[in-house]
């Protein structure tokens, strides 16, 4: 028994040394960042291809990824929100948890549980569709219109943004549609191919790739990738949607460290290597300062909330 | 063509790539073996070292490693009740009572003789007719994908023997299980109290860990009587003569097809596979008597099965772009970071990805025959020390496993009570593997209906008009449950006649 | 009056949870879906098929005959539970490092297995190895001792 002892109290002497730490000398030991999805997507990928490098190059402590996947992506928004504001604990997110579920549900944590960071990379939204439907956008709301319950969209689940997207483009041009959710945009594919789902407003990078058709992009210019495919500003809407991924900490933590970070990232727009990663992803970089990114979060709040309150979208 | 392929083999047999399928296989056989930590884990492990690597020794990796997983969970399966990985479910079933009478190494020959066959049948139907029948998979809408899960729910029934009743309300239970947090089509939350940790739902593994794991760990320890434990004693790996193995050559074959078309059809995993595979073997086995109390049927029907899928759910991967499982999800990702486009056109611009894919698959399945029997003696040297350890050692693991995946307090908790309620339908005979049956094929199977009535506008009767390939897998369901259910009726009706077997006695 | 088995108690007390939730599954105000098949479609069906089979064990478990329970080691069961439910319980809010330590020492010594001599460098070459193996090597974050975060 006092041999245990005696061995417990070297190891934590041992651990002591080791200790906790200040703004002052932060980082003092390893950061976490968390995402609140399972391994291998593309918010986990540029967590871990772009800003855990970055932040061991610039601070030369170790960064770990820690997947908390589930509620659709509510449970690692909400570790996060709850954990110490202290600098060790970041978020990698896209938009959803942030300014979309936390209008869709009550969630223990809200939009300002978040101090927005750095803004990664963004994909604006496209209209892709099934090569049956018609080419162009008016023909096919024509054929929606006379049609009703005839198309069929799909979503990577209910209260996501290709979900709420497509509800406003529906209500705003007065088409009937029926939605099929998949989880994942993979399945989201798979349905297209096999012909149930002809709908899917997602990133651009879908196009090529299942050999499908763009009708529209929800931005305010025309892709440079897609030259044919005409903007949301041209057939005269004022809807624009993009996924967005984006770093962020629990509120309160100090603004020294969160310009710390912000330095330590703001240059990864510049680099060739990224510019090559992120664009792989069919997304792309966007400088922002922290405040103009908080305002931009803010705004991305707004937009939501208004499509919410305007088609009644309530999930419990 | 042929030149791409000669690219492939030498990308290939570079002494990196070797390196890589090598490493990779043996990684995925310790955590496949390890219960708690699955197939996923080892993936997610293997991620960071692949964004150093070329594309062919990183999709290499990735693929030795899902390989080595899924076999690798056939070992704790046998050994120790465990299954390593939810795939290797069904290898419990069969395996641990062979171990249990003495045949543990017999059981292991088997196990690592029918991953390897199924492995290497499914690389060549992947090779010979991947783009086609990933064709035919673009057939499965909603409304098959509900009856070939349906389908695979008959498993139940086939390994309920002691009670039928109570093993298809664990059955049920599991998949009322699922169904607690986010409505996957309303988004509403469902029977979460209010609480909001409930709102992801229970995790799967930490539910397998504790209901297979916990409850074994916890039995083991009831059983523990004057120091003495029931010892499983065994030396390595061994295999049955070759005239065993030739009397169920058609059984390997059916399993491994069906494990391959399993792992083509999006939605459904190695699991799926395993328990219709096992579900098919008892229904048309000579020997299916004997399921169940270790007849090397099981085995091979279940492992034969598992690993076929993984040639399986490469085809609509590479073919297609489709990953067919979260494993394939996160390697065709790894090929996007490498700056290969996966999608219908992979094979057209980057055909040397896809045969380096295949090939490197083969590899793997030849490495793993090898490293299958070094881990077996490995693990058997391992398993010799005293049992109080082993088994604090096995809950230490498994408590990180689960911890590990979801990286939450709350599915430790979930592991505990499940592994208490597992040992307490132990101790009323009431089977625990539906219960993971139920969860592992419960979101597909409402997904799948929901969706089918969604685009039916809720017309039921739709769903057997006009789906030829779901008809005739509700008439094969149909033909899979009426065998058990009237061989248990005779059962009942024999014991009620008095000419019972004697009363159970209670293990 | 039919024997007080187990089985019957266990079957009885399934019977009233799945009683209880399919009761829950109809006071829920619930969002009225597409094709009338709401949330609560399916877990109903199988809520009412878990009643009729709860029915059942019970109808089997009286008509069965009895269990013969071998002797059980009562003690070593309950130790094995109450140590295993601390260690889930008390690792995320600790830390991993004294949880598996203590754990390594008590679980075999409470099961019977006392030699220190082999469980004291057990416990701590385990420990150890393990939180390094998988904070160092594998990346995967374990649960931290809190006053030293």
């Amino acid at each position: 028994m006092k041999k245990t002892f005696s061995v417990l109290a070297c190891i934590m002497a041992l651990f002591l040394c080791v200790s906790g730490a200040s703004a002052a000398n932060w980082p003092a030991k390893n950061i976490t960042v968390l995402v609140p999805l399972a391994a291998g997507g593309n918010t986990d990928g540029l967590a871990r291809g772009l800003i855990v490098p970055a932040l061991e190059k610039a601070f030369g402590v170790k960064a770990l990824v820690k997947n908390v996947p589930g509620g659709a992506l509510t449970l690692g928004a909400a570790e996060v929100a709850n954990s110490k504001p202290d600098g060790y604990t970041l978020m990698v997110a896209p938009l959803g948890p942030v300014v979309l579920q936390t209008q869709l549900r009550t969630l223990p944590y809200g939009k300002d549980a978040f101090a927005p960071i750095y803004f990664i990379a963004n994909s604006p939204s496209f209209l892709i569709a099934t090569k049956d439907v018609p080419s162009s956008f008016d023909a096919m709301i024509a054929d929606a219109k006379a049609n009703p319950g005839k198309y069929v969209y799909g979503s990577t689940g209910p209260g996501t943004v290709p979900h709420i997207n497509l509800i406003a483009l529906c209500k705003q041009y007065g088409v009937e549609m029926k939605h099929v959710p998949d989880r994942s945009g993979a399945e989201v594919m798979k349905s297209m191919a096999s012909g149930t789902t002809h709908f899917f407003a997602d990133a651009g990078m879908y196009i090529p790739r299942y050999d499908l058709q763009g009708l529209v992009i929800f931005s305010d210019e025309r892709h440079p990738d897609f030259p044919n495919i005409p903007s949301a500003k041209e057939i005269g809407s004022d809807q624009r949607f993009s996924v967005w991924n984006a770093l962020y900490a629990p509120a309160g933590t100090p603004a020294e460290i969160l310009d710390k970070i912000y330095d330590a990232c703001k240059d990864l727009s510049k680099d060739p290597e990224a510019q090559k990663f992120v664009s792989g992803m069919g997304a792309h970089f966007i400088d922002m300062t922290r405040a103009e990114f908080t305002d931009f979060v803010n705004a991305e709040y707004d937009k939501f909330g208004g499509i919410i309150k305007e088609a009644g979208i309530k999930l419990e | 063509m042929d030149q791409a392929i000669l690219e492939a083999f030498a990308q290939t047999t570079s002494w990196m790539c070797l390196l890589c399928i090598f490493v990779g296989t043996l990684w995925g056989i310790i955590v496949g073996a390890l219960p708690g930590l699955g197939s996923v884990l080892a993936i997610t492990i293997c991620l960071p070292f692949t964004y150093a690597l070329d594309p062919a020794s990183a999709i290499a990796l990735l693929l030795g490693c899902y390989c080595g997983s899924v076999y690798g969970g056939c070992i704790s399966a046998i050994l120790i009740n465990t299954p390593g990985t939810p795939q290797s479910a069904a290898t419990c079933f069969d395996g641990f009572p062979m171990a249990q009478q003495g045949k543990a190494d017999l059981a292991l020959g088997w196990a690592t003789g029918s991953s390897v066959f199924g492995g290497l049948l499914s690389c060549i139907v992947l090779i010979v007719c991947g783009p086609q029948l990933a064709k035919f998979a673009l057939n499965f809408g909603p409304v098959e994908t509900f009856a070939l899960i349906l389908m695979a729910l008959t498993c139940i029934a086939s390994i309920s023997k002691g009670s039928m009743p109570a093993g298809l309300l664990s059955g049920v239970l599991g998949l009322f299980l699922v169904t607690v947090g986010m409505d996957p089509v309303s988004g509403n939350m469902r029977f979460t109290f209010g609480y909001f940790k409930l709102s992801g739902g229970f995790e799967l593994i930490a539910v397998v860990v504790g209901v297979f794991a916990l409850t074994e760990v916890f039995a083991r320890a009831a059983e523990f009587l004057n120091n003495k434990a029931p010892q499983v004693a065994y030396s390595g790996m061994r295999f049955a003569p070759w005239h065993e193995w030739k009397i169920r050559i058609g059984l390997l074959l059916k399993s491994s097809i069906i494990g391959s078309v399993v792992g083509i059809l999006p939605g459904t995993g190695a699991a799926t596979a395993a328990f219709i595979s096992y579900a098919e073997a008892k229904r048309s086995s000579p020997r299916s008597a004997g399921m169940g109390q270790g007849e090397p049927d099981g085995l091979v029907a279940s492992e034969a099965a598992n690993n076929a899928v993984t040639g399986g759910a490469l085809v609509p991967s590479l073919a297609l772009g489709l990953p067919g499982d979260a494993v394939t999800a996160v390697m065709l990702a790894t090929l996007v970071l490498h700056g290969i486009t996966p999608g219908v056109r992979l094979m057209i611009d980057n055909p040397v990805a896809v045969y380096s894919a295949f090939i490197a698959l083969i590899i793997a399945n030849i490495l793993m025959f090898f490293q299958g029997f070094a881990v077996a003696k490995f693990f058997a040297r391992f398993l010799r020390i005293p049992e109080p350890l082993l088994m604090g050692m096995v809950v230490i693991l498994c408590l990180l496993g689960t911890y590990g995946i979801r990286n939450s307090a709350f599915d430790l908790v979930v592991t505990l009570v499940f592994g208490i309620f597992g040992y307490i339908l132990r101790v009323f005979g009431m089977p625990v593997a539906p219960l993971v049956i139920g969860m592992v094929l419960g979101t597909q199977l409402e997904l799948s209906l929901r969706q089918g009535l969604l685009l039916s506008d809720g017309n039921f009767w739709a769903f057997f008009n006009g789906h030829p390939i779901a008809l005739a897998l509700f008439a094969m369901t149909a033909v899979l449950l009426c065998l058990p259910l009237i061989r248990y009726g005779l059962e009942r009706r024999r014991a009620a006649l008095g000419q019972a077997a004697p009363p159970e006695v209670e293990e | 009056m039919p024997k007080i088995t187990g089985r019957l108690l266990f079957s009885v007390v399934m019977f009233s949870i799945g009683a209880f939730l399919l009761a829950y599954s109809y006071t829920t105000a619930n969002v009225a879906a597409a094709a009338q098949f709401g949330p609560q479609f399916f877990p109903r069906i199988l809520l009412w098929t878990w009643l009729v089979l709860a029915l059942a064990m019970m109808a089997e478990s009286i008509l069965l005959k009895g269990r013969k329970y071998k002797e059980q080691n009562w003690k070593g069961l309950f130790a094995s539970i109450g140590l295993t439910a601390l260690a889930c319980t008390l690792m995320p809010i600790v830390g991993f490092l004294p949880i598996s330590l203590t754990f390594m020492l008590a679980y075999p010594w409470a099961l019977g297995y006392r030699r220190s001599t082999v469980l004291i460098p057990l416990s701590i070459i385990f420990s150890f190895a393990t939180w390094y193996i998988f904070n160092e090597i594998l990346l995967i974050p374990l649960p931290e001792i809190p006053w030293l975060a």
